[in-house]
C-alpha cells in the first residue's frame, strides 16, 4: 500500500518535471530520423535490390531475366571465387606474421618507455596507414618500375642484380610486392591496437616480475604476449576482412607502370595473382556489365565477411571477459 | 627496470630502422618528383632541379579541378556525417522509444556489412535519381556513418550526464535547443575526431567514385591520380609529383591532429 502511494507520488513529480514535454521520448524519433532515412535510401534499399539482381541476368539496360540460383552456382563452380579468397589468404600469410611481430614489439618498446620520443616514432609508423591508397599503389608501382624505379636502381647500384627486373611480369613478384605494401601500410596501425591492449595490463604484474628478477625478454614473452592473445586474434581477423576487400593498391600498382594504363586491362595482375573479391565485383559489374553475377559475388563476399565479423566479435567479448 | 646501454641501443636501432622503412617511400616520392623522367636513373638520393618543369606538366587547371572536387566531397561529407551521426547517437543514447533497440542493432549490422555490398544497385539508383552527373554519389555514402552513430551513442552516454539535460528541461529549454546548445558542446572532442576520420576516408575514397563518376570535370583527387596514368604514362617524374600533391592534405592533417586520429582509428577498429 505504502509503496503504491510512493510510486504515485513519484509519477506526480515526473509529470511536473516533464511539463510541456508530454511525449518527451518521442523526440527520440525526431533525432534518429534523418540518419535512418539516409541509411534506408542509400544502403538498405540498394542492398535489397542487389540481392534481387543477384538472381537475375541483367546488363543495366535490358530487361531483367530471372535465373534463380544460376549466378551463385556459376561462381562457386568457376573457381575464381575461391582463387580470390586464396589470394587474400596468401598475401596475409606472407605479411601478417612479420607484421604482428613488428607491431607487437614496437608497442611493447613504446609501452615500457624504453626509448624516448615515442610520440614521434608513433606518428611515423602510423603515417602509411592514412595515406591515400591510390597514391600508395601508384607510388609503389613507380618505385618498382622497370626502367626508372628506385628499387631497380638501388639493386643494380649495390650489384645484387646486373639487369633490371621486370617486377610486374611474374605472379610471385607481384604477390610479394602487394604483401610488402600491406605490411608497410598496416604495421603502425596494428601497433596502435597492441598499445591499447598493453595499457590494460596492470602495472603491478610487471613490478612483481621486477621483484622476481625477470628481465625484459621474460616480461615480453611471459606477461605481455599471453595477455594480448585476443588482440592478436582480432588483428588477424580484421586483416583478413580488410584483405578480402583490398582493391586500390594492387589495381594502381599494376596500372602505374603499364602502357595500356587502365585498371580494367590489368586487373588482378599476372595470373590474376592479386585478384580479390572486390576486384571480382568490379570486373563483373563495371567492366563486363554482368550485374547479376556482380551482385551474387557481392553477396557471397558479404557472407564470408559477416562470418569473420561475428567470429571477431566473439573473440573480443571473450577477451574482455578474461580481463 | 634496468636495461643495459647495449640493450637500449638495440631497441633504438629497431625503432629507427622501422621509421626508415615507414618513411622511405615518402622520401622517394618527394625527391623523385623533382627529377626529369629521362634522368631518373641518375637518382642519387638527393632532389634534382626539374621540379618546375614537372609542375608545369602536372598543370594548374586539371589538378586544381580535382582538388576542388575532393574538397567539396570532403567538406559536405564531414558536415553531414557529423550532424546526422550525433543526432542519431543522441536519440539512441538519451531517449527510450519503441524500436530504439532494433535501430541500434541495425547500426551494428550495417557496420559489419561491407560498403560495396549494394554497389550495383546504388550506381543504378544514382542514375534513376538523375544525380549520377554530380558529386552526390560520392558524398552520400559518407552522410550516414554507421560507425559515427555507434560511436556518438557510446560517447554521449558517457560524456552527457542526464542531470544536465534534465536541468535544461527545467529551464524550459526545448529538446532541439538542448541538443544544439548543450550536447554538441559537450561532445565536441568526439566531433573533432569523427570529422578528421571522415576527412581521411572521404579524401582517400576511390572505389565508389570509380564506378559512379565518368565526367572528367567531376574527378576527385584519387580518380585524377588514376587518370594521370593514362595521360602521361611515360612521364614518371610528373606522375610522382602529382602523388605528393594528392597525399599532402591528408598527411598535413594527420601531422597536426595525430593523437586525435590514432585514438579514433583504434576505436574504429573495435566496431564489430
Amino acid at each position: 500500500m505504502n509503496s503504491i502511494a510512493q510510486s504515485e507520488q513519484v509519477k506526480k513529480i515526473e509529470k511536473v518535471r516533464t511539463k510541456g514535454f508530454k511525449n518527451k521520448n518521442s523526440y527520440g524519433y525526431l533525432f534518429v530520423l534523418p540518419f535512418f532515412i539516409l541509411l534506408l535510401l542509400f544502403a538498405i534499399i540498394p542492398n535489397i535490390f542487389t540481392l534481387f539482381i543477384s538472381f537475375t541476368k541483367w546488363n543495366n539496360y535490358t530487361d531483367l531475366t530471372f535465373v534463380g540460383l544460376k549466378n551463385y552456382i556459376k561462381i562457386i563452380n568457376d573457381g575464381l571465387f575461391f582463387k580470390s579468397l586464396f589470394n587474400t589468404l596468401r598475401i596475409m600469410l606472407i605479411s601478417l606474421p612479420i607484421g604482428i611481430l613488428l607491431s607487437l614489439s614496437l608497442a611493447f618498446i613504446i609501452d615500457q618507455k624504453i626509448v624516448r620520443h615515442a610520440g614521434v616514432f608513433k606518428t611515423l609508423f602510423f603515417l602509411p596507414y592514412i595515406t591515400t591508397p591510390v597514391a600508395v599503389g601508384t607510388l609503389f608501382g613507380l618505385l618498382f618500375d622497370y626502367q626508372t624505379g628506385f628499387i631497380n636502381l638501388i639493386l643494380q647500384k649495390l650489384g645484387i642484380f646486373k639487369e633490371p627486373v621486370y617486377w610486374m611480369s611474374k605472379p610471385e613478384y607481384v604477390v610479394v610486392i602487394v604483401s610488402i605494401i600491406v605490411l608497410w601500410k598496416s604495421f603502425g596501425y596494428n601497433m596502435i591496437l597492441y598499445l591499447a591492449g598493453l595499457k590494460t595490463i596492470p602495472k603491478e604484474l610487471y613490478e612483481a616480475a621486477d621483484i622476481d628478477g625477470a628481465n625484459i625478454w621474460q616480461k615480453f614473452f611471459y606477461i605481455s604476449i599471453p595477455k594480448l592473445n585476443s588482440v592478436t586474434m582480432f588483428v588477424v581477423i580484421t586483416s583478413l576482412i580488410w584483405g578480402l576487400q583490398i582493391f586500390d593498391e594492387p589495381a594502381l600498382l599494376l596500372v602505374a607502370t603499364n602502357t595500356s594504363a587502365s585498371i580494367a586491362s590489368t586487373i588482378g595482375g599476372p595470373g590474376k595473382s592479386v585478384y580479390t573479391l572486390v576486384s571480382y565485383v568490379y570486373e563483373e559489374g563495371f567492366i563486363l556489365f554482368r550485374e547479376g553475377m556482380a551482385s551474387a559475388v557481392s553477396y557471397l563476399m558479404t557472407i564470408v565477411i559477416v562470418i569473420f565479423s561475428i567470429f571477431s566479435a566473439k573473440v573480443l567479448n571473450k577477451g574482455e571477459g578474461e580481463s | 627496470m634496468v636495461i643495459t646501454l647495449g640493450g637500449k641501443l638495440f631497441f633504438y636501432i629497431i625503432m629507427i630502422m622501422l621509421a626508415v622503412f615507414a618513411f622511405i617511400p615518402f622520401y622517394a616520392m618527394f625527391a623523385m618528383g623533382t627529377y626529369d623522367s629521362f634522368k631518373m636513373f641518375e637518382f642519387n638520393g638527393l632532389p634534382s632541379n626539374y621540379l618546375m618543369e614537372n609542375l608545369k606538366t602536372v598543370g594548374g587547371s586539371t589538378m586544381l579541378t580535382f582538388f576542388k572536387n575532393s574538397a567539396i566531397v570532403s567538406f559536405f561529407s564531414i558536415i553531414f556525417s557529423l550532424i546526422f551521426a550525433s543526432l542519431c547517437g543522441y536519440g539512441l543514447a538519451k531517449f527510450k522509444f519503441k524500436g530504439s533497440k532494433f535501430l541500434y542493432n541495425l547500426i551494428l549490422i550495417t557496420m559489419m556489412v561491407p560498403a560495396q555490398l549494394g554497389i550495383v544497385a546504388y550506381v543504378y539508383e544514382m542514375r534513376i535519381f538523375h544525380i549520377n552527373n554530380s558529386l552526390l554519389p560520392v558524398i552520400l555514402p559518407f552522410t550516414f556513418s554507421a560507425f559515427g552513430a555507434f560511436w556518438m551513442k557510446q560517447y554521449i552516454e558517457e560524456a552527457v550526464p542526464d542531470e544536465i539535460i534534465e536541468s535544461a528541461r527545467m529551464d524550459a529549454c526545448g529538446e532541439i535547443g538542448i541538443f544544439f546548445r548543450i550536447v554538441l558542446y559537450l561532445i565536441s572532442p568526439a566531433l573533432i575526431t569523427l570529422g578528421l576520420l571522415v576527412f581521411v576516408w572521404s579524401w582517400n575514397s576511390f572505389f565508389i567514385p570509380l564506378v559512379s563518376i565518368t565526367d572528367l570535370k567531376l574527378f576527385t583527387v584519387p580518380l585524377g591520380v588514376n587518370s594521370f596514368n593514362g595521360l602521361y604514362f611515360t612521364d614518371n617524374g610528373a606522375k610522382i609529383l602529382s602523388l605528393s600533391f594528392a597525399t599532402l592534405p591528408v598527411l598535413l592533417v594527420y601531422m597536426i591532429f595525430s593523437s586525435h586520429l590514432e585514438s579514433g582509428l583504434a576505436a574504429g577498429a573495435v566496431k564489430g
